[in-house]
């Protein structure tokens, strides 16, 4: 009988059909653009009014190596303007090659409808900086936060230079908010967490993920074995997995979490597949509007 | 659509009269197309409650694991192939005509990463098969990789007569 049980148990482990739901934590994907101006300040003060268990935003260096809250390494032309509100050329304007002070008296971001989430609001503002979010988030001391972290090669500051000045500032302001970092870049994977910071991986890089070809690829690569998520974080020194829902596997977050890996699933908007995502055993479900979410 | 498309390969393929064994005779060959694979058995598991979600990702995950089988040319024993898997299994028959026990290893790009045990029954062009599958997270780019599932699992294949 004891060994029935037993089978009986291990069988269940197993089994999506009989798995336990879980209750990952809702994550307000760039401090909530369903709502607001992606990654803005009009955001944070909004996600921090909306009481938001955890808050993901993007961060970037300016030539002078000022951190600032932005998605992508070049103005968005969908979302940015320049000062007097004519529209950016096709030229991409890279952060890195403006300073904090050319940024702020050049340019405008969120004054335009985002595409992506079209009942946002729209207020044009110049870009938020790290320690302008850091100061925003004293008074929310159980605010988790999720630092996603966009070095890339030619298109970014060295990586070095981003631990260096995200992880020095944040560890100067002594918070005691939870956080984590995540990168798509093996390079900053490893110099963050040699230096003490929990990093995950994000898999696969959202330009795939967000493309059905891209999709496909990834999905295939990641079956066959070619491309394995957990190999590729735990080679990276990954404490995570960040994954997209567009390729999202539960045999693997199983795998990943049982291998002691943190597993995100990014970023489900639509209602029932909010559910679908809740009952999964994941840490963290990431949303433009997380409140959708039933296990908000 | 898909589902019609390895419905129409299957009997394609099982239509051709070579291809079927005579009665009571082994050949090496052409088996079936399972439709529904029972190696790793996570597409009945997991990946078809998607489907009113994002019918994109469990309609490549049924892709991925429509598996074409040939007999070897020992009795009993058979490889199969899908994108996610490749095996070699043995089917022995027991009890009532058509009804076997199985058992076999599984493989993601021939790396070894699990095995499957249980029951086939065979009737006519169908075989359904129902399985406890076990796999690791194993795979050539992983291979220290060893976290097992458990999974039952369901197979239905279309093939040549079973006789």
């Amino acid at each position: 009988m004891r060994h029935l049980l037993a089978a009986a148990a291990l069988l269940a482990s197993g089994c999506g059909a009989l798995a336990p739901p879980g209750s990952p934590m809702m994550a307000a994907h760039r401090m909530g653009a369903a709502h607001w101006p992606e990654n803005s300040r009009t955001a944070l003060g909004g996600a921090l009014a909306a009481g938001y268990e955890a808050i993901e935003f993007d961060l970037v260096l300016t030539s002078d190596r000022i951190p600032v809250i932005s998605h992508g390494t070049f103005l968005n032309p969908e979302l940015c303007t320049h000062a007097d509100g004519t529209r950016l050329g096709t030229d991409p304007v890279y952060i890195k090659d403006l300073t904090l002070q050319q940024l702020r008296s050049g340019y405008l971001c969120g004054g335009l409808p985002d595409p992506l989430n079209p009942s946002a609001q729209v207020v044009a503002e110049t870009h938020l900086t790290l320690d302008e979010l850091i100061n925003g988030v004293a008074t929310h001391p159980s605010l988790t936060l999720h630092f996603d972290v966009k070095f890339e090669p030619d298109k970014t500051l060295d990586a070095t230079a981003f631990a260096d000045e995200i992880l020095g500032r944040w560890t100067t302001a002594g918070l005691s908010n939870p956080w984590y970092m995540s990168s798509n870049q093996p390079e900053f994977i490893r110099i963050a967490s040699g230096r003490g910071a929990r990093v995950s991986y994000t898999l696969p890089r959202p330009s795939a993920a967000g493309s059905t070809g891209g999709a496909v690829i990834s999905e295939v690569l990641a079956k066959i074995g070619v491309a394995d998520f957990i190999g590729l974080a735990r080679d990276s020194g990954a404490a995570g997995l960040n994954v997209a829902y567009q390729v999202a596997d539960r045999a693997v977050v199983d795998a990943a979490r049982r291998e002691g890996l943190a597993v995100e699933v990014w970023t489900v908007d639509d209602p029932g597949q909010l559910d679908f995502y809740c009952h999964w055993p994941i840490d963290v479900l990431i949303s433009n509007g997380p409140e959708a979410a039933s296990c908000f | 659509m898909l589902l019609a498309t390895a419905t129409a390969l299957a009997l394609t393929l099982a239509a051709d009269p070579t291809a079927a064994p005579a009665p009571g005779e082994w050949t090496a060959g052409f088996d079936r197309v399972d439709l529904i694979s029972e190696e790793i058995g996570t597409f009945l598991n997991y990946d078809l409650l998607e489907v009113p979600l994002y019918p994109l990702k469990p309609t490549m995950r049924f892709a991925e694991q429509v598996k074409v089988s040939f007999r070897l040319p020992w009795s009993g024993f058979y490889v199969g192939a899908s994108i996610a898997s490749q095996s070699l299994t043995y089917e022995f028959p027991v009890g009532p005509k058509g009804l076997f026990v199985t058992g076999g290893v599984v493989t993601r790009l021939l790396f070894p990463r699990g095995v499957i045990a249980g029951a086939a029954y065979r009737a006519g062009r169908f075989r359904f098969g129902f399985s406890l599958s076990a796999f690791s997270s194993g795979s050539w780019s992983a291979p220290g990789s060893f976290q097992w599932t458990l999974l039952p699992s369901l197979g239905i294949g279309v093939g040549v007569p079973w006789s």
